[in-house]
């Protein structure tokens, strides 16, 4: 799976076109950073796992050979890979997208 | 009490027990809490209630104009028979498809218009937005809620004058009774996990009493306003 370099990661962030996310470290931490937020967990603990978790799934995907991955698979990923470290925040990745 | 108003508050607590409006305020809170304080987060949800009662009550204030133009005062039973078998019909809508099966609180909707207000939820900044989001969750409910609204606003027209906008402020006020307690869950500092956790444990007991509350309106219709009415 073709990973971005940060700078470009932050770049194709900036147009905000969902189908030109491509998949790297920041983007995955960012986005738990963010998820993180909302429950109101500390800041720098947070930044720490949010980066621990997406080294761990960029490395697993890196392994397999699809070079895409749907939405729902990789919160499911991110939701698994997590759930160590807060059960909370698995529960968001878990419920993305199946509230209404 | 005269049997009208009852259905006018029968029809106010089943249309509360429906749950989009509550699943786009939840959204709309969760996607708030990662981005604005606290206190514009409670605003944005003052504001999507706001819009959310205010399109129902125009929205009955409207049926109440069309049933009387229609029928020139309440409906007769011949109407009120066939509203029954409506509402028995959406009874079984609500035991069979209103939420999809699964570990979720996904409901009825197509998904396009479910990821529209998902994306609309996570894109409101500000006071307008969310008022906007209010009526349209409101108005994505309407093939559910439309004959609750057309069975309240039969029973308003039969009430004295003086009475109908008291019952019809009271059937839009009980309609969004669980936007109020989710209003204060926010302000309590509830997580939005803690909120879908309950959703989701008590999703069964949700859908079979939305289901019966159809049901029993449909049958209290029937006996009181057609057999003996």
């Amino acid at each position: 799976m073709k990973l971005l370099k940060k700078k470009s990661a932050k770049k194709s962030e900036s147009k905000k076109s969902p189908a030109s996310n491509k998949l790297s470290v920041d983007y995955i931490a960012d986005d738990i950073i963010k998820e993180g937020k909302t429950l109101h967990l500390q800041a720098a603990p947070l930044k720490i796992v949010a980066n621990q978790v997406a080294e761990k799934i960029v490395k697993k995907l890196e392994k397999t050979d699809k070079r895409t991955i749907k939405k729902s698979d990789l919160n499911t990923l991110i939701a698994k890979e997590i759930k160590g470290y807060s059960k909370d925040l698995s529960f968001v990745y878990q419920n993305r997208g199946k509230i209404i | 009490m005269k049997p009208d108003m009852f259905v006018i508050l029968l029809a106010g607590l089943v249309h509360a027990s429906l749950q989009l409006g509550i699943g786009a305020l939840l959204l709309l809170y969760h996607a708030s809490l990662g981005k604005h304080v606290k206190k514009h987060t409670r605003q944005l949800a003052s504001n999507y209630i706001l819009g959310n009662v205010l399109l129902t009550a125009l929205a009955v204030a409207a049926m109440c104009f069309g049933v009387d133009l229609v029928f020139q005062g309440p409906m007769n039973p011949a109407m009120l028979t066939i509203i029954t078998l409506l509402l028995a019909a959406l009874a079984v809508s609500i035991w069979v498809f209103y939420y999809r099966w699964g570990k979720s609180t996904e409901l009825w909707l197509p998904k396009s218009i479910a990821r529209y207000i998902d994306s609309r939820a996570k894109t409101t900044n500000s006071s307008t937005e969310a008022f906007s989001l209010g009526m349209l969750a409101c108005f994505a409910e309407a093939p559910f809620t439309f004959m609750l609204i057309t069975v309240a606003a039969n029973s308003i027209i039969s009430l004295p004058q003086g009475m109908q906008i008291i019952y019809l402020i009271i059937y839009s006020i009980i309609s969004i009774l669980p936007l109020i307690v989710l209003r204060f869950a926010i302000r309590r500092g509830d997580t939005t996990t803690d909120i879908q956790r309950w959703r989701i444990r008590h999703k069964n007991f949700l859908r079979v009493l939305s289901g019966t509350g159809f049901l029993v309106l449909g049958l209290f219709i029937l006996a009181f306003k057609v057999i003996i009415g």
